[in-house]
């Protein structure tokens, strides 16, 4: 489903990414673990389109992305993105968070977006929420309604960038459920995540980044539990601590 | 919830017309309008009652009848084009595009390092004569028209510290669920934009609505000119207390003009109010 084949990004003299290439199935679940700087972000924001490969293909069901026959925004509509700020839209109540886009984009009409919203924001379970502003939710009520606000769009595959690092701990376990959930229903996702526990449990491969490069793939049982790198030990010594 | 579907498309307008009664600040209003309508009623009250010489009524004829009048003109003229210029100078500077931004930068840094009576002296005598105007009013207008460019650079600042004001991971979410650039400053950066800038510019309406008083320097029939004529003629037929009632009564035109039109943002700025923008809740 989604392809990407030896993408390079350089910002400015520095080379973030250096030559990545990975597949996701359908319904595979492939969480990205890396130290900071490593350039899972950048690699997350290639696939749909935020951040532009400088070099190498991206393919979305077999259809290269990356070129300028295709409008980035109707590859974003097929990717749905959930971000580490949340970055709900302030001015915007949880339900008309979650519609913007079906209303904007797909010009949906207003009582098929409520509608539509109203069902996504039930999913996360915050249908009592509806009418609130993301300043009176907490960080994981918000990170659910942008899990909302995605799936809204109906996207083939949903991005998540650290979904659970800017959560207070109290609130991570609820946004996790969600995410479980969903893969369980067969969403194609990529996560990139510390949440080991999340990585053992749902997902089914796991990639190690290191400064711009994937030193290592394979099941979660083969990164996380024996890994053959030196710099993956290291690091899985570090976080699993 | 309550019953209450939430907003989707247009505003409730009956909703906003409802925040701007229960806005607290509207009880104020009403306090000060009394007060001031009152203070009128006791003056035509005492010349009724002929406790006021009539010469005294008489000089105050022309400063409120034309240099208010006068004044509240300017101010609406040049609140609008200002803001306007403003808008754009300070969404220019946020711009990445260098072509944009550079003289947009260099224009505020200019405009702000000059003074409005020094802009306004240069637009009436100068610029008539470059632009090769006829119009005996070209001067006045460009002198307005000065006022406006002075205002301008200054709601730039504000309008480049509201659009900074919205994180741009929100912009990426835009885009990230399919709205392009400028869909995504249409529905979630000017929105907030807006929220933001409101009580800076309400502010700086106020300053620039008094600065309007400058505009007597090249003769303009505004309140501070009347105010001078008349406090002139008031010495030479009464006394200093008639010089004092006359400025007073000018403080006053002022005083209910500014109010006003600050009231009218305030206003604008409670029927908009969403927790956790713009202000602190309380």
């Amino acid at each position: 489903m989604i392809r990407v084949e030896g993408i390079h990004k350089w910002f400015g003299t520095l080379h973030v990414l250096k030559g990545i290439s990975f597949e996701v199935k359908k319904g595979d679940v492939l969480v990205v673990i890396g130290p900071s700087g490593s350039g899972k972000s950048t690699l997350l924001r290639c696939i749909n389109l935020l951040v532009l490969p400088d070099e190498g293909r991206v393919l979305i069901d077999g259809v290269q992305v990356n070129s300028p026959k295709i409008r980035p925004e109707w590859v974003r509509q097929q990717v749905g993105m959930v971000f580490q700020q949340f970055n709900l839209f302030a001015h915007l109540t949880a339900l008309e968070n979650v519609t913007l886009g079906l209303r904007k984009v797909r010009k949906v009409r207003e009582e098929e977006a409520k509608r539509k919203g109203k069902e996504r924001l039930a999913r996360v379970g915050l249908v009592h929420k509806i009418d609130a502003y993301p300043a009176e939710l907490s960080g994981g009520q918000q990170q659910r309604v942008a899990i909302a606000r995605a799936l809204a769009m109906d996207p083939k595959a949903v991005l998540f960038d650290e979904p659970t690092s800017a959560l207070d701990p109290e609130f991570i376990k609820e946004v996790l459920d969600v995410m479980t959930r969903l893969a369980r229903e067969g969403m194609t996702m990529v996560v990139v995540s510390h949440e080991m526990g999340f990585a053992r449990n749902v997902a089914n491969r796991v990639l190690f980044m290191d400064n711009g490069l994937v030193l290592e793939e394979g099941t979660p049982e083969e990164v996380i539990a024996a890994p053959r790198h030196e710099r993956t030990r290291a690091f899985m010594n570090k976080i699993l601590e | 919830m309550n019953g209450q579907e939430p907003r989707l498309r247009r505003r409730d307008w009956r909703k906003t017309g409802t925040a701007i009664l229960e806005d607290p600040t509207f009880g104020r209003g009403v306090l000060v309008a009394g007060v001031v309508g009152g203070v009128f009623l006791a003056l035509g009250l005492a010349r009724g009652l002929g406790y006021i010489d009539p010469r005294l009524w008489n000089l105050l004829e022309l400063p409120i009848s034309e240099g208010a009048v006068n004044t509240l003109r300017f101010s609406v003229t040049i609140i609008p084009i200002g803001a306007v210029i403003g808008f754009f100078m300070g969404w220019a500077r946020v711009t990445r595009h260098p072509i944009l931004a550079w003289p947009a930068s260099v224009y505020v840094d200019i405009v702000r390092g000059t003074p409005a009576l020094v802009m306004i002296l240069f637009a009436f005598f100068w610029l008539p004569f470059v632009l090769k105007s006829r119009d005996p009013s070209a001067g006045l207008t460009y002198a307005v028209l000065a006022l406006a460019v002075h205002t301008s650079a200054y709601q730039a600042e504000i309008f480049r510290a509201g659009f900074q004001s919205v994180p741009s991971g929100q912009v990426d979410a835009a885009e990230a669920i399919g709205l392009n650039r400028w869909q995504a400053m249409r529905h979630v950066v000017l929105p907030q934009t807006f929220r933001v800038t409101l009580p800076a510019l309400g502010n700086e309406f106020a300053v620039i609505i008094k600065d309007t008083s400058l505009l007597a320097a090249i003769g303009a029939l505004e309140l501070v000119y009347w105010g001078r004529e008349s406090a002139q003629y008031a010495l030479s037929i009464g006394s200093i207390g008639w010089v004092i009632s006359v400025w007073l009564v000018i403080a006053l035109f002022y005083f209910v003009i500014t109010y006003v039109i600050t009231n009218m943002v305030g206003a604008v700025e409670h029927a908009f109010r969403v927790p956790g923008l713009g202000s602190v809740a309380f």
